[in-house]
């Protein structure tokens, strides 16, 4: 099962609306060397996008499945609070294993974020906790502000949370910039803050301070 | 001299393989695999922010 069905287009693409865990103990089958970028790295023989490492400590959390003797290969699926919703046990082909995928996927309900977005949310979020960690506040708005587009699960949840957070450092810097008593430091000082925080609440009112200080 | 030659080609011929064994394979790009993980913890968070199933399966070698 693992060296054909999980080498399979149609399976990798199904998996692409999964976290997917293999458990496997052993490590007799081997590794390769292959360059992943620009390293070389020991992958497995067998789940081939891996070390035999990854699926050797997985095995740590079989027995949040099953306990005392049980037949291999058994694949569970659960739900994403990690409560089992059906199992499989015995090697299923390429098709079959999509087909009990596709099953597993239907009984959840709502809107899913497929790995391609979920890893372009996960660097847009790094991107802008770096950003906003360097005082760069115009691109750590921008990469939250993009992050913030993308819909599922708690995507726009956690980055309009952390719109709001430089939402609020904006309240603070406009504050500042009204607190300012030369006109051209105070306009310049406005002008920067509807630049840096559009599109944020904070851009708007500076804007409307900044014309009508003009 | 034609046994000689084909000697050679076939000498020259047996040490590209061999170098082409030694010589680690390109791995797999992102996307070309399935994405699995190691820590359930982990990735029932994982799941949970991204509203998706966890397909967890156990193996053991032949």
């Amino acid at each position: 099962m693992a060296d054909s069905s999980y080498k399979d287009a149609k399976v990798i693409e199904a998996s692409k609306n999964f976290v997917s865990i293999v458990a496997h103990q052993e490590t007799t089958h081997g590794t390769k060397d292959v360059i992943v970028g620009r390293e070389k790295q020991k992958l497995c023989n067998e789940y081939h996008t891996i070390p035999c490492e990854t699926h050797k400590a997985a095995w740590g959390f079989v027995g949040r499945f099953v306990t005392g003797t049980f037949m291999t290969p058994t694949t569970f699926f659960a739900d994403p609070s990690g409560k089992e919703i059906s199992k499989v046990v015995g090697g299923l082909s390429a098709g079959e294993l999509v087909k009990k995928m596709n099953e597993a996927l239907a009984k959840v309900s709502g809107e899913k974020v497929p790995l391609p977005v979920w890893q372009m949310a996960k660097q847009l979020m790094l991107d802008g906790e770096i950003a906003r960690e360097k005082s760069d506040l115009k691109k750590a708005v921008e990469a939250y502000a993009k992050a913030s587009k993308l819909r599922g699960g708690t995507l726009k949840a956690d980055a309009d949370a952390a719109l709001k957070k430089l939402d609020e450092e904006g309240e603070k810097q406009l504050a500042a910039a009204l607190a300012e008593a030369s006109v051209d430091e105070k306009k310049k000082a406005l002008k920067r803050i509807s630049e840096d925080f559009k599109p944020l609440p904070v851009s708007a009112k500076a804007k409307k301070e900044l014309d009508s200080t003009k | 001299m034609k046994k000689l030659s084909l000697a050679f080609v076939l000498l020259v011929a047996a040490a590209g393989v061999a170098e082409a064994q030694n010589k680690p394979s390109k791995g797999p790009l992102p996307g070309q695999g399935i994405d699995w993980k190691a820590d359930f913890d982990a990735a029932v968070k994982e799941a949970t922010a991204r509203n998706v199933p966890i397909m967890f399966t156990v193996h053991k070698d032949d």
